[in-house]
């Protein structure tokens, strides 16, 4: 994987090792639940373990407390001085064309979670080919931010809805990639769904029951992905 | 008939504690289209060390700001305000690095001009040109120079400062440092010497320094003679001394000089 996270600072004294560790600071973007996204902290945290867990190039995060409770931390991306821009809808071809394989995987991973804000929350290098980057951010509108009610998002999540009715590389990626991703995703385990969702406790106002539902209605998306692609082929795919 | 442009000024905000910032860059919407003017980008020509010059962070951050310069041109694209104005909120709400701080308003009037005059007004007025350092103009003459050679594009080309470890027929371990290898079957390694705003004693030490790489590089077999280049820049009558020094063990070129880029290829495909 490549990326290039932010150091803020790094402290000189070196810590014992034979690999010299030495502590340092990133930069991060703190995520709280508010009254418009009242479930962003553990959709932010369950988009990142269930793209993890299928390698899809998003960014990393961190699950950490502050004053107000759990927050969710995504770390930067960029250099010590500047993070890299937002793209733009006039970027988002070019993104696509030299970050083909990613952009498919973000495409089929923003459906499979219902994440219909991708919008330039995308992160690229775009003339800086010995540093590839390429992660999708924010992911709050997906999983339990679909709609305002947490239990509506799981309903529509187990329907068979494509949720997604704009994306940045619909008709930007090519089938195949896309077929390929949508294999990985129907073939995971069940179980690895459950484990993704399901913190074994509550997580600010997501109880223990509206994971397992989550979960639940992932498990029967992950099935429904390949009819929902081949009936919208003409909104998601490149022509050949 | 006067016509009003919007502006938003850009700053590059390093510390988000301190909030302390410098003007980079002014963008508008104007015209159906999105315009900018931005430190060290003329056209699609980026003189990197506009940007570096401003902190040290900045200097690690060039390749980043080749992205931002990347990103402004594409702004220049943007065909439907609402884009335009999505991608300004987006800078408003950054804490650091490039953030929108600042928007005016200016009238174009029949004898002011149009948007591009009125952006290079603003430009002029609100974004300060940095002093260049020698060692900046070295690196961005130096950075043309392997475009222009073409071996910034090869694969087996690294860009960066490459530590080799070596053994000795002795058995003594020698560290070799470049500050550019091209590898492969037989390896091209570079170093590079600014000349300029630099103290006697500093250019001394390099050239011991790069005296002792290149010729341990030879005797441990990494490198042949002909394969050690040393770019330095700019030399003038005062260097000859140290030039007949390093002659004997690198080929010495002038990245200042016009047909350096064209030694380089002739040095690195001598086939082609």
């Amino acid at each position: 994987m490549n990326s290039s996270y932010k150091i803020r600072s790094i402290r000189k004294k070196s810590l014992p090792g034979v690999t010299s560790p030495v502590s340092c600071s990133l930069d991060a973007i703190l995520k709280f639940d508010s009254a418009e996204s009242p479930y962003c902290v553990y959709s932010e945290l369950v988009a990142l373990r269930l793209a993890q867990t299928i390698h899809i190039p998003i960014a990393s995060g961190v699950l950490t407390t502050t004053g107000g409770g759990e927050a969710y931390a995504s770390i930067e991306i960029g250099s010590p001085g500047l993070r890299l821009p937002d793209l733009l809808p006039p970027q988002f071809a070019n993104a696509a064309s030299q970050y083909a394989n990613g952009a498919a995987a973000l495409v089929v991973f923003d459906i499979f979670i219902g994440n219909w804000d991708r919008g330039s929350n995308i992160k690229a290098s775009l003339v800086t080919p010995h540093l590839p980057v390429f992660q999708g951010f924010d992911h709050e509108h997906g999983l339990l931010g679909v709609e305002a009610d947490p239990l509506d998002s799981i309903h529509r999540l187990a329907q068979s809805d494509l949720i997604v009715r704009n994306h940045p590389f619909y008709k930007h990626v090519p089938g195949a990639l896309v077929t390929k991703w949508v294999d990985r995703i129907s073939l995971i385990d069940d179980a690895m769904i459950h484990e993704c969702c399901e913190l074994k406790r509550p997580l600010r106002e997501v109880s223990i029951d509206m994971q397992s539902k989550l979960a639940d209605a992932l498990c029967k998306r992950k099935l429904n992905l390949p009819h929902l692609i081949s009936s919208n082929m003409m909104s998601v795919l490149s022509w050949p | 008939m006067a016509l009003s442009l919007h502006f938003h000024v850009l700053q590059y905000i390093e510390d988000p504690y301190l909030a302390e910032g410098r003007n980079v860059a002014v963008l508008a919407y104007h015209g159906g289209r999105g315009h900018f003017r931005a430190l060290g980008v003329d056209g699609y020509k980026l003189t990197p060390s506009h940007f570096k010059s401003l902190s040290s962070k900045a200097r690690d951050s060039s390749w980043a700001y080749r992205e931002w310069a990347e990103w402004f041109h594409s702004l220049s694209n943007v065909r439907e305000i609402e884009q335009f104005n999505e991608a300004v909120n987006r800078l408003e709400s950054n804490g650091a690095g490039l953030v929108a701080t600042t928007e005016g308003v200016v009238e174009l009037t029949d004898g002011y001009g149009d948007a591009d005059e009125a952006m290079d007004f603003l430009f002029r007025r609100l974004v300060r040109a940095p002093k260049i350092s020698p060692a900046l103009a070295f690196e961005d003459r130096l950075e043309v120079v392997l475009m222009q050679s073409e071996i910034a594009y090869a694969e087996n080309f690294s860009d960066e400062m490459v530590v080799v470890e070596m053994v000795s027929e002795d058995g003594n371990e020698v560290t070799l440092e470049f500050s550019h290898l091209m590898t492969g079957d037989r390896p091209i390694g570079f170093n590079t010497l600014v000349m300029q705003g630099v103290t006697q004693r500093y250019i001394s030490r390099q050239v011991q320094r790069i005296s002792s790489t290149f010729r341990n590089a030879v005797r441990t077999e990494f490198i042949r003679p002909e394969h050690c280049i040393l770019l330095c820049g700019k030399l003038e009558d005062k260097h000859q001394e140290i030039i007949a020094q390093l002659s004997g063990v690198a080929t010495v070129l002038d990245v200042f000089d016009e047909s350096t880029p064209q030694r380089i290829r002739r040095l690195v495909w001598p086939r082609s």
